[in-house]
């Protein structure tokens, strides 16, 4: 995990050199961007090990014996054969042609034939341990915790995505066209500022039954607005510089402007801006799977996860766990987005 | 001053009219009707003739540009139409929604600034040392905090691991108050809710609060009070504050909008009868008058504090009038 870090301090030796020397600096001299980004990639990692951390997150292990079972139970997870489902047991042995079990803190015995998963050597399966314990179906809260994490991270970097392009498209245009043109972008812009955000998305997600490409979209199109705005301020400072007039006098089109000269120059105040959106992409994701519309059911997300645990407080898990999860991604997120922001707007860190 | 504000005031009135224009063509462009719901009811289900009587009645029949000129004219004169789901007046329903959900957005405002104006204030005046750095993290933590996880860990804690306070609701049912009794039921019902919102919104405030003290405190009347040998104290409270209130009277607008987020999330956790819950149930149910006198009313509401925070920002400072 260190060896991005080390890399970028060896960067603070080298010569002046543009945006790399600039980040290498912070790094150094902003915690909340070098601790923001380390655990914003430790998330991402656990997000995308998931399947091999956890296994599946909507395997009901035992829909009887296995319900909200807290935090670091373990059980024997038996399988009977021809699909008449799991049993989780608190100790189970071999013994002759027989597997002889405690269930339900009763003793339970089946056929060895019975058992769908016995070892090799015709033993119990290994006992497995519910780190988070699990919830009302029986399904493993960690393994729905992570996989959790892929939904929530996933669908924060593609509304983030989205919404960063549109705005640099709405705020290319405005920047480039006549005033008028610029005039009436700018007034459609603020007028989707003006609405209550959820209201929107509230308002747009009951109509397009979502899944998670309609959700990238309308979180998306709910966060462009900032980033207009910051674009055309951009393109507007940029296109008086002399670099643009050379290219213009060279007989460069106004797509090639656009694309060529202006854009990229733009682009470092937008990959910042992309980078602070990110936590509260995450938790918009969340506030409407909490409200039973967001990425349909039995998909796990945390929103979702703690929707459901509203109904079974006494385990505590099922709402704990996942708010963790995801109080803990957002900060990280917040974490990077506050020194991205010292790097734009050092006004913050005196 | 004047012809600042009637600017103002004419692109108030704009916003609002595109506001619920918007909304008005999504909520028709929205596949599912409202007369589909009606035949959920198991063996009352509507017959297509029936679906199309009914939609005859409401006008739903009609061309869509003929819907929403009528619409207009119809919410331009107060009357926003007949609730398909509870044939009352639209209007009525979510006026009387609105008490509610303005009572806890003031409190939680309350709790929101008796949190983050000490925690600003004692941060700028040990600017840098380990009590700022703290209350940036602080700050860093309740920004991250999202309303629905802390409203059910409350709910958790202090309804159900240490019942003292309840859990959902405005009042206690079943119970007739009068007077005092019944401020005090609803102040206890209020708690809950107004301090998870509070909190979630401090972190923002905190923060803004803190950068335009520091911004505040660098100037020269500053310098200026200090050299009259004022404590720092009253340099702070009484020169710094009261410059820093300009530019936050503009927060506190634009966080009105963010409250009414918030608030439409823990009306829903703590079933808090207010405006957030009416529109939630009107857009499952489809129920588009509802729906739309919700949005306008919420819009109505955002875009007046903000002319509001406008006009109190004119008088707070010279400068703005005359741009």
């Amino acid at each position: 995990m260190n060896a991005p870090l080390l890399e970028l301090e060896g960067a603070l030796d080298r010569p002046a050199r543009g945006f790399g020397r600039h980040l290498g600096h912070h790094f150094g001299r902003s915690p909340a961007l070098a601790v923001g980004s380390v655990l914003v990639v430790f998330f991402s990692l656990l997000a995308l090990a998931a399947p091999w951390l956890a296994g599946d997150p909507n395997e009901a292990f035992d829909p009887v014996a296995g319900k909200l079972l807290p935090p670091g139970s373990l059980r024997v997870p038996l399988e009977l054969a021809d699909g008449r489902g799991g049993r989780l047991v608190e100790s189970a042995e071999r013994r002759g042609d027989q597997v002889v079990a405690v269930w339900r803190g009763e003793p339970r015995s089946w056929d060895a034939a019975e058992i769908a998963n016995l070892e090799p050597d015709g033993g119990p399966p290994p006992p497995r341990r519910f780190l988070l314990g699990t919830d009302r179906f029986s399904r493993d809260v960690w393994a729905r915790v992570l996989h959790g994490g892929r939904v929530s991270l996933s669908i924060g970097l593609l509304a983030m995505l989205f919404a960063s392009l549109a705005g640099a498209l709405v705020g290319t245009v405005a920047g480039m066209a006549n005033e008028w043109v610029d005039n009436a972008l700018m007034r459609f812009t603020d007028a989707c500022l003006a609405i209550p955000r959820i209201f929107l998305l509230v308002l747009l997600v009951a109509f397009f039954r979502p899944g998670v490409v309609a959700l990238v979209l309308v979180i998306g199109a709910t966060n462009w607005m900032a980033a207009a705005r910051l674009v055309r301020a951009e393109i507007l400072s940029l296109r008086e510089r002399s670099f643009v007039a050379a290219a213009r006098g060279l007989g460069a089109g106004p797509l090639r402007l656009a694309f060529v000269h202006l854009l990229p120059n733009a682009l470092t105040p937008l990959a910042v801006y992309a980078g602070t959106i990110v936590g509260g992409v995450i938790l918009l994701e969340s506030a409407l799977s909490f409200l039973g519309l967001g990425v349909p059911q039995p998909t796990p997300s945390w929103g979702a996860m703690l929707d459901e645990g509203g109904d079974h407080l006494g385990a505590w898990w099922l709402t704990t766990m996942p708010g963790l999860a995801l109080v803990a991604t957002v900060i990280a997120f917040n974490l990077l987005s506050d020194g991205l922001r010292d790097l734009l707007d050092p006004r913050d860190r005196r | 001053m004047g012809r600042y504000l009637l600017r103002r005031l004419a692109a108030s009135l704009l916003l609002l009219w595109l506001v619920v224009t918007v909304t008005f063509f999504l909520l028709h462009a929205a596949p599912g009707r409202p007369t589909e719901l009606l035949g959920d009811f198991g063996s009352r289900a509507l017959g297509a003739e029936q679906r199309e009587q009914i939609e005859r009645i409401y006008g739903l029949d009609r061309p869509l540009p003929e819907q929403y000129v009528r619409w207009l004219g119809a919410t331009l004169r107060g009357d926003f139409g007949t609730s398909f789901d509870q044939r009352r007046p639209a209007a009525t329903m979510v006026v009387e929604a609105l008490p509610a959900t303005l009572l806890l957005a003031l409190a939680a405002t309350l709790v929101e600034y008796a949190l983050s104006v000490p925690l600003a204030v004692w941060a700028v005046r040990r600017r840098g040392s380990a009590v700022d750095s703290t209350v940036r993290s602080v700050s860093l933590v309740f920004f991250s905090l999202p309303e629905f996880w802390l409203g059910v860990m409350a709910i958790l804690l202090f309804t159900y691991v240490w019942p003292i306070l309840p859990s959902s609701g405005m009042s206690s049912p079943g119970t007739d108050l009068t007077g005092w009794a019944r401020v005090a039921d609803v102040a206890r019902h209020l708690v809950l809710p107004a301090t998870v919102l509070g909190v979630s919104a401090a972190g923002g405030s905190l923060r803004f609060l803190r950068n335009s003290l520091l911004d505040v405190m660098g100037q020269d009347y500053i310098r200026a009070a200090r050299a009259k040998g004022l404590s720092e104290r009253r340099v702070l409270t009484v020169h710094g504050l009261r410059n820093a209130a300009v530019p936050a009277t503009q927060i506190l607008a634009l966080n009105l909008g963010a409250l009414l987020n918030g608030a439409l999330i823990v009306e829903v956790i703590f079933g808090w009868p207010g405006l957030g819950q009416v529109l939630i149930l009107a857009i499952r149910t489809n129920d588009y008058p509802v729906v739309l006198a919700a949005t306008t009313l919420s819009a109505v509401v955002v875009l007046a504090t903000n002319f509001a925070a406008d006009v109190a920002q004119a008088a707070l400072d010279p400068r703005v009038r005359h741009r």
